[in-house]
C-alpha cells in the first residue's frame, strides 16, 4: 500500500514537473523542512492571536451565568471563569470572525504573493538568470505561469492552513457553503489578476534597484484599504470596485439584512446594491456581482499577459504593439464609461470629472506602454524612417500605425479617436448645459495629451542616463508644474489669468466661467505646441536616419564653411 | 539550402546607439566544425554569439540554424532545441543541488523521463561531477561550476555549441579539463562556436577560425590554411655552450632567414623554409661542427604570434 502510494506521488510530481518545469523549480526551492515548518507555525500563531483578538471583544461580567442579567435577547450566556461570564450573540459573533478573516486572506494572499512575486522576479532580472530561462523552448506563458504558482508557494500553505478556520467561522455564522466560497472563488481571480500585475512590475521595474516590491505592494495595500466601508460615487470611478473582491463580501455574509447587529463589518460597501453598470443592476444580486468581477479579472489579467509575454521574450521591446493599444483603449473605455451610464444621473459637473481625469491617467499609461527603446527608434529612422518612394511613404504611414519601433504620437491620436467618439456620445447624453464643458474638456484635454506624448518623445529621443525617471518627470512634470505655479501664483479659476488653466489637464473645471473665444485661442495655442513639438521630433528623427557616410560629408561641409 | 551548413548569416547587423557592434555580417559555419571566434575586446564576438543564441535581437539581417529562420520577437522553440549557449559569466541557481539544477534545465528542455535520467548521469560523467550531484550549487568551485554550466548547455543534445570566453578565470588544471570536454564534444559531431582570448586553447580545438574587428569578419578560413598561408616554420635550437658558433652555422645555411636569442635561456628561434631532410642536414652540420647542441626543435609558428604579429590589426583592444 505504502509503495503505491509513494509510486503515485512520484508519478504526480513527474507529470507536475513534465506539465510545467518552472513550478517545480520554484516549489523544489521552498520546499525545504525549515521554511515549511516555520510557515506552518506562523500561520498556526496567526490564527490563534486572530482568534483571541476577536475573543477580546465579547464583554466580560462579574458573576455568573444563574444570576446572569439578559440585556438582549438571542444572546447566550458562557462561564468563563469561576466569577465571570459573557454574554454572547453567537452567530453575529462568528460572522464578526469570518468577515475579518476574508478580510486578512485577501490582504495575505495578495499583499503577500505580490510581494514575493515582485522580488522574486526582479532578483532573476538581475542576476541574468531570467534570461537562460528565456532561452529555453518553453513559452513565457508556461514559465510566467509556473513563476505565479510557484514563487508565493509557502503563502499558499499558510492560507490553506488558514481555510478551516474560514469555513468553521463562516458556516457557524450559518452562511452557506456555497457562499463562501464564492467569495473565496472571486478571491482567486483577483490573486490571477494581481499577480500577473506583480510579474509585470517585476520585469518592467528592475531601475527601482529591488524598492519595487515595497511600492508595489505597499501600492496595492493602499488600493485595497481605500475599499474600508467605501461607498458608491455613483459616477464612473465607481470602476474601481471592480478590482477588489471585498466588493461581494457583503452578499456573502447578508450584511444589508443584518444593520440591527450593534458592530459594522468590515469593507461593508453600504450602497452597493446601487452599483449599475450600463443601467445593468450588477448589484441587485451576488452572483450577478460575482460572474461580473470574474469577467472584468479576467479581462484585465488577460491584458495583462500581453506585455508580459512581450516584456519576457524582448526585454527592449515596447510593452504592448500599436494594434494592441486599440483595442486596450476601446477595452477599458468600454468598460470604464458602463459605470457612468446610469438609470438615475448624478451631478454632472462630478461626472464629468470623473471620466476625464482616468482618461488622462489612462493616457499617460498609454504613452509608457507604448513607448519604444531608444534603440529601436534610432534603428527605425535609419533603416526605415525615411523612403523616398510612394511605395516607401506607404510604409511608413504603415509603421506609424502598427511597427512597434516607430515613434508613437500616431497611434496616440488614434487611441484618442477611439476613446473620444464614446466619451463624446456619453456627454451629449448628459443635460445640455453641461455639453459645452464636456466636449471643450474633452477637446482640450485631447490635444493637451498629444503635447504630453510628443513632449515625451522629443525628450527620451537624447541620449539620456536614467531613461526611466525622465519617463516620469516628462510625463508628470507638464502636468503638475503648471497646476502647483499657477496656484502657488493665486491664480485661480474665475479670475485674471485663470484662463491659464486650460493649459493644464483640468480645463473642464473652468470652461463654463469662460467664453467661446477665450477656449478657442487655447485650443489654438495647443495646436501651435503639437506643431512645434512634432517639427522638432522630425527634425531628431532626420538626423538619426543620416547614415555615417552623410554625417562626415555633412562634418566636412560645415568645416569648409567656417 | 545545405543541410551541411549549420550556420548562416546574411547581412547580420546590431548597433548600440550609433555604435555597429556587429556589421553587415555575412557567416556559413558547417556542420560539425568548431569554429574559433579571435578578436580584441569590443570587436563584437560576444554580441555575435548573443544574436546567435537568440539572447539578443539583430537590428538587421538574418540568422539561419539549419536551413531554418531565425523569426524575431517569437519563442522560436524548435531552435532554441537546437542552441546550446554557455556564456562568459553565467548565473546559476544556489538554492539547488547539481541534480536538480540539471533536472530543471532538462525539463525545460523537454526531456521525459526516463531519458532524462540516463542523460542526466551521462552528463554528469562527461564533466566529472556524478560525486557532486547531491551537492548544493553553492559548495561548487569555480571550475566545477563551468563544467555543471557547460552540463546544463549540452543536457538537451544541441547540434549547435556556442561558448563565449569559456575558460576565462579558470586555472590552468580546469582549463585543460575543460578543453578535453571540449575535444569530446567536438568528436560527438557537435558544431562548436567558441570565442577565446587563449589563443593556444583555440589553436587545439579549433577547425576554423574568424577574426573579428571592428564588428567585421576580416578573416574566416581553416586553421590549416591560415598556418600554411600566414604561419611559419621554426627552429629552436638551444646549446650549453656559446650561440656564436651556432649562429655563424646558421648564417650559412640558405634556408635560414633569419634568427634571434633569447637572451634569459640563450636559445635561438630562427625562421625555416626549409623540409624535413633540410633541417636534418642543419642538425647534422651543427653536431659536425662539435657544438654542445642539447635541443634541436622544429615547430610551428603559434596562432598567437600570427595573430600578433601578421595580421594587419585597425583596432585596439
Amino acid at each position: 500500500m505504502g509503495n503505491v502510494q509513494s509510486s503515485l506521488v512520484s508519478r504526480g510530481i513527474e507529470t507536475l514537473g513534465d506539465w510545467n518545469p518552472q513550478l517545480m523549480r520554484e516549489i523544489q526551492g521552498r520546499l525545504k523542512v525549515r521554511s515549511v515548518f516555520l510557515t506552518v507555525l506562523s500561520s498556526l500563531i496567526a490564527q490563534g492571536l486572530f482568534l483571541f483578538w476577536r475573543y477580546r471583544t465579547i464583554e466580560m461580567r462579574w458573576g455568573n451565568c444563574a444570576t446572569a442579567e439578559y440585556q438582549k435577547t438571542g444572546k447566550a450566556c458562557l462561564q468563563v471563569g469561576p466569577a465571570q461570564y459573557v454574554l454572547v450573540n453567537w452567530p453575529a459573533w462568528w460572522l464578526q470572525v469570518f468577515a475579518w478573516s476574508c478580510i486578512l486572506l485577501m490582504f495575505g494572499l495578495i499583499v503577500g504573493g505580490m510581494f514575493m512575486l515582485i522580488s522574486d522576479l526582479s532578483r532573476e532580472d538581475r542576476q541574468g538568470t531570467l534570461t537562460f530561462i528565456s532561452l529555453s523552448p518553453q513559452t513565457a506563458r508556461t514559465l510566467l505561469l509556473g513563476k505565479m504558482l510557484g514563487v508565493p508557494f509557502l503563502v499558499y500553505l499558510a492560507v490553506f492552513l488558514a481555510l478551516p478556520l474560514h469555513y468553521a467561522a463562516g458556516l457557524a455564522a450559518q452562511i452557506p457553503a456555497l457562499k463562501i466560497a464564492s467569495f473565496d472563488l472571486l478571491l482567486l481571480a483577483s490573486c490571477f489578476f494581481f499577480y500577473s500585475l506583480a510579474l509585470l512590475l517585476g520585469l518592467v521595474g528592475n531601475w527601482l534597484n529591488g524598492f519595487q516590491s515595497w511600492l508595489g505592494s505597499a501600492g496595492i495595500l493602499m488600493l485595497l484599504l481605500l475599499f474600508k466601508n467605501t461607498f458608491l460615487s455613483r459616477t464612473a470611478i465607481d470602476w474601481l470596485f471592480a478590482f477588489t473582491p471585498s466588493v461581494i463580501l457583503p452578499y456573502v455574509t447578508q450584511t444589508f439584512e443584518f444593520r440591527s447587529y450593534g458592530e459594522r463589518l468590515p469593507f461593508d460597501h453600504n450602497n452597493i446594491l446601487e452599483w449599475q453598470w450600463f443601467t445593468i443592476p450588477i448589484g441587485s444580486s451576488g452572483w450577478m456581482v460575482l460572474l461580473f468581477g470574474l469577467a472584468h479579472f479576467g479581462l484585465w489579467a488577460w491584458w495583462l499577459w500581453r506585455p508580459l509575454q512581450r516584456r519576457f521574450r524582448n526585454p527592449t521591446v515596447s510593452l504592448l504593439s500599436k494594434p494592441q493599444s486599440y483595442w486596450a483603449t476601446a477595452c477599458f473605455f468600454t468598460s470604464f464609461l458602463g459605470f457612468a451610464v446610469l438609470s438615475q444621473p448624478a451631478d454632472p459637473t462630478s461626472t464629468i470629472a470623473a471620466v476625464l481625469v482616468p482618461h488622462l491617467l489612462w493616457f499617460l499609461l498609454m504613452i509608457v506602454l507604448l513607448l519604444p527603446h531608444h534603440q529601436d527608434l534610432e534603428d527605425w529612422a535609419r533603416f526605415r524612417g525615411h523612403y523616398p518612394s510612394a511605395k516607401g511613404r506607404m510604409q511608413r504611414v504603415k509603421d506609424l500605425l502598427r511597427a512597434d519601433n516607430s515613434p508613437t504620437w500616431v497611434a496616440i491620436s488614434i487611441n484618442l479617436g477611439i476613446a473620444g467618439i464614446p466619451i463624446m456620445v456619453w456627454i451629449l447624453s448628459l443635460p445640455e448645459d453641461e455639453h459645452m464643458a464636456g466636449v471643450g474638456g474633452l477637446l482640450l484635454s485631447s490635444t493637451l495629451i498629444w503635447v504630453y506624448a510628443l513632449f515625451n518623445q522629443v525628450i527620451l529621443l537624447r541620449p539620456l542616463s536614467h531613461r526611466n525617471w525622465w519617463v516620469i518627470a516628462t510625463l508628470l512634470g507638464p502636468i503638475l508644474l503648471p497646476t502647483l505655479l499657477f496656484i502657488l501664483m493665486g491664480i485661480a479659476p474665475g479670475q485674471w489669468g485663470g484662463r491659464l488653466f486650460l493649459l493644464t489637464p483640468f480645463a473642464f473645471a473652468i470652461l463654463k466661467d469662460l467664453s467661446a473665444a477665450v477656449a478657442l485661442q487655447m485650443f489654438g495655442v495647443h495646436l501651435a505646441m503639437i506643431a512645434g513639438l512634432t517639427w522638432s521630433l522630425n527634425r531628431q528623427l532626420q538626423r538619426f536616419g543620416e547614415s555615417t557616410t552623410q554625417r562626415l560629408f555633412q562634418r566636412e561641409r560645415q568645416i569648409e564653411q567656417s | 539550402m545545405s543541410s551541411e551548413i549549420a550556420v548562416r548569416t546574411q547581412g547580420l547587423t546590431k548597433r548600440f546607439g550609433r555604435h555597429v557592434a556587429v556589421n553587415d555580417l555575412d557567416i556559413e559555419i558547417g556542420s560539425g566544425e568548431v569554429f574559433g571566434l579571435i578578436g580584441p575586446n569590443g570587436a563584437g564576438k560576444t554580441t555575435l554569439i548573443r544574436m546567435l543564441a537568440t539572447a539578443e535581437q539583430p537590428t538587421l539581417g538574418e540568422i539561419y540554424i539549419r536551413g531554418q529562420l531565425l523569426k524575431r520577437n517569437q519563442t522560436n522553440a524548435d531552435l532554441k532545441r537546437l542552441i546550446g549557449y554557455l556564456p562568459d559569466d553565467f548565473p546559476l541557481y544556489e538554492d539547488l543541488t547539481v541534480w536538480e539544477y540539471l533536472n530543471y534545465f532538462a525539463r525545460l528542455y523537454e526531456l521525459r523521463q526516463p531519458r532524462r535520467r540516463q542523460r542526466l548521469f551521462d552528463v554528469l560523467e562527461l564533466v566529472q561531477l556524478t560525486h557532486k550531484r547531491r551537492s548544493s550549487v553553492a559548495s561548487l568551485s569555480r571550475g566545477m561550476k563551468q563544467r555543471l554550466g557547460l552540463a546544463r548547455t549540452i543536457i538537451h543534445e544541441p547540434i549547435l555549441l556556442l561558448l563565449d570566453e569559456p575558460v576565462s578565470g579558470l586555472d590552468p588544471l580546469a582549463r585543460v579539463q575543460f578543453r578535453e570536454l571540449i575535444n569530446v564534444l567536438r568528436e560527438a559531431g557537435m558544431t562548436i562556436i567558441i570565442s577565446s582570448h587563449i589563443l593556444s586553447d583555440l589553436a587545439e580545438l579549433c577547425t576554423s577560425v574568424g577574426i573579428m574587428e571592428l564588428g567585421y569578419l576580416v578573416e574566416k578560413t581553416t586553421l590549416q590554411q591560415l598556418y600554411q598561408t600566414l604561419g611559419q616554420q621554426q627552429i629552436q635550437i638551444a646549446t650549453l655552450g656559446d650561440c656564436q658558433p651556432v649562429e655563424q652555422l646558421l648564417g650559412q645555411c640558405p634556408h635560414i632567414e633569419r634568427w634571434r636569442v633569447e637572451p634569459t635561456t640563450q636559445q635561438i628561434k630562427a625562421q625555416f623554409r626549409g623540409n624535413q631532410a633540410e633541417a636534418a642536414a642543419l642538425l647534422r652540420s651543427l653536431l659536425a661542427a662539435d657544438i654542445p647542441i642539447y635541443n634541436f626543435q622544429c615547430i610551428q609558428e603559434d596562432l598567437e604570434t600570427i595573430f600578433l604579429d601578421k595580421l594587419d590589426h585597425k583596432q585596439v583592444s
